[in-house]
């Protein structure tokens, strides 16, 4: 769990402290007052995904701390990150060393944080960080995954029908890892990843499978989503009843080469089958949101902005979604919706926080206890928490 | 510190007073605005008096003025009855003391009594002589005379620069409801 970040000049966070609960967690805020730069901070930099500098006089020497613990086989271990980067030159190449001190102690341990160090001569790379984690604690899959405003503009096999082809001596593994090339969703990498025929036929040679390409691929979806409840989650929380690869796929033996040709994903709406071009932008967006989310079982998940396109009762679903996916990993949501808002119950106002522009940088805060309290009376008197938040002042002092 | 809170049909509207009053009521006055971006007749709903009770309750304000478009001019009695007894049935119902401003026909008649301030600020040649308090849809006036440059979004700005002396002058609606403000003061 993401429990606490410590932020130095990236962007507008110049100096910020921010705290998230458990579950899930709702940043509110006028426009421009950090919300996404927050939410892409996360997703850069507590992935440790490679980060570029691109600007001469900015230093990404910031030091910055975050805090989160894990719950397995019923244990939950508190770990302590503290990262601190230099960034320098060598022959003219940034260079970008970090040292990471790793504090870490079972819940409820009288004893004090054991700690070790690390120092990357690069900078630290999720890949290395899982490799930590896993030395210490073996844990794995720290994950952290950005739902933005946009759908990914690369959607092989969705948005167009995909054709390749692999030499017939390839093993299977490569031909499905060509299927991939260009796949930018989480749900359709789970796709190959997850599955277990992956495992299973990666030593198998392609040629000696030719007659069955057709039942794998139909077999291993399956398989994935039915392990993922993806169509069951579509049908309550969107106008998707089911979804299918597509009939119409042909494979062809082409001089020792194995083409596939028409791989695609159909999608039953009103109970037709429709391409993914004949689906609505706000069904586009559900379809994202909703199979994203439940292809990650743990982890992180940022989500940006959710109400876009998507009818305020199709929201209040989505938000019901969102809510129980919340009960098994941790999610953040930038949001300027009302429902959204509404979502949560009097008990959970804590879960709510509030982006402002303060001496030209972004601050988060959380509701003090008298905003707490308003806000308990706004639900108990009006109905609405967001009816505080539209005609009162829960963004601004008095 | 005297609190005072505001009620109004549109946001526009209870800046735009919150700034005129500020010309001659500002040091030692606080003003904020009670449930913001209510519109309409929705000032009046149940969950907008809700909300203005738990706001009047978390912090102490010692008068409320209610902010309310008669949509009559000031012949049309029972018109102005109806929109008084509204006001009535409000003050009932919050837990505060509250002075009406009801603008007759609408907000925009606070401007006609100090045209050459509304003049000054669009530079533009209109004129108007007669009673504001029977004029008409005044905002349309306005629109009209100005070629729609006037835009209600315009009002908190504007009435900085409006003159409180000379609307009080020319507005008798206007100048009692001052009258009545001062002398609720020294209460």
């Amino acid at each position: 769990m993401l429990k606490e970040l410590y932020i130095e000049n990236y962007k507008s966070l110049k100096n910020v402290t921010v705290q998230f609960k458990d579950g899930l967690n709702i940043i509110i805020g006028k426009n421009g007052s950090g919300k996404s730069n927050l939410l892409e901070f996360i997703n850069t930099d507590a992935n440790l995904k490679p980060f570029f500098v691109y600007e001469n006089n900015f230093k990404f020497a910031s030091d910055y701390m975050y805090i989160f613990s894990y719950r397995q086989e019923q244990k939950k271990i508190e770990v302590t990150f503290e990262v601190k980067s230099e960034y320098t030159t060598e022959n003219d190449k940034p260079k970008h060393i970090q040292h990471v001190h790793i504090s870490w102690k079972n819940e409820n341990d009288s004893d004090p944080f054991l700690a070790t160090e690390y120092t990357f001569p690069d900078q630290l790379s999720w890949i290395n960080l899982n490799k930590i984690l896993d030395d210490l604690f073996q844990i794995r899959d720290f994950k952290v995954n950005l739902i933005e405003f946009n759908i990914p503009s690369s959607l092989f096999w969705l948005d167009r029908p995909a054709s390749f082809s692999v030499n017939k001596n390839n093993h299977l593994y490569y031909f499905l890892e060509r299927a991939l090339d260009g796949f930018s969703l989480t749900f359709l990498f789970g796709y190959f990843f997850e599955q277990k025929l992956y495992e299973e036929k990666n030593s198998i040679k392609l040629e000696n499978e030719i007659n069955n390409i057709k039942s794998i691929f139909i077999e291993s979806f399956n398989i994935f989503k039915n392990e993922h409840n993806i169509d069951g989650a579509l049908k309550l929380f969107s106008p998707i009843e089911e979804i299918r690869i597509g009939t119409n796929i042909n494979i062809y033996k082409v001089d020792g080469k194995i083409l596939i040709d028409n791989l695609t994903l159909e999608f039953k709406v009103n109970d037709s089958w429709i391409p993914w071009n004949y689906l609505s932008d706000g069904t586009k967006r559900l379809f994202y949101l909703i199979t994203e989310m439940s292809c990650q079982k743990h982890g992180l998940i940022l989500i940006e902005e959710p109400e876009l396109g998507i009818h305020p009762h199709q929201l209040y679903k989505l938000m019901q979604f969102i809510k129980e996916q919340s009960e098994e990993k941790q999610i953040i949501i930038s949001t300027h919706s009302p429902v959204v808002l509404d979502a949560l119950d009097p008990d959970e106002l804590d879960r709510i926080t509030i982006a402002k522009i303060e001496d030209g940088g972004s601050k988060f805060y959380k509701l003090t206890d008298e905003q707490k309290s308003k806000g308990s009376e706004y639900m108990k008197e009006v109905g609405e928490l967001s009816y505080y938040w539209l005609h009162s002042d829960l963004e601004e002092d008095d | 510190m005297i609190r005072i809170g505001l009620i109004g049909e549109d946001p526009n509207d209870t800046k735009a007073i919150e700034n005129l009053m500020r010309q001659k009521f500002d040091v030692g006055f606080h003003y904020k605005t009670i449930s913001k971006n209510q519109r309409g007749s929705k000032m009046f709903g149940k969950n907008a008096v809700r909300s203005y009770n738990i706001e009047l309750s978390s912090s102490a304000f010692n008068y409320v003025l209610v902010i309310v478009d008669a949509d009559a001019i000031i012949t049309e009695n029972a018109k102005l009855q109806e929109k008084k007894e509204k006001y009535k049935e409000l003050e009932k119902q919050l837990n505060c003391r509250c002075l009406l401003l009801l603008n007759i026909y609408e907000l925009e008649a606070l401007i006609l009594a100090d045209i050459a301030g509304f003049k000054d600020y669009y530079q533009t040649n209109i004129t108007f002589k007669g009673s504001v308090a029977h004029v008409e849809k005044p905002k349309e006036f306005l629109q009209e005379k100005t070629g729609k440059k006037y835009k209600v979004s315009d009002c908190p700005t504007l009435f900085q620069h409006l003159n409180f002396d000379t609307i009080a002058n020319n507005c008798p609606y206007f100048k009692a409801f001052i009258a009545d403000f001062e002398k609720a003061l020294k209460n």
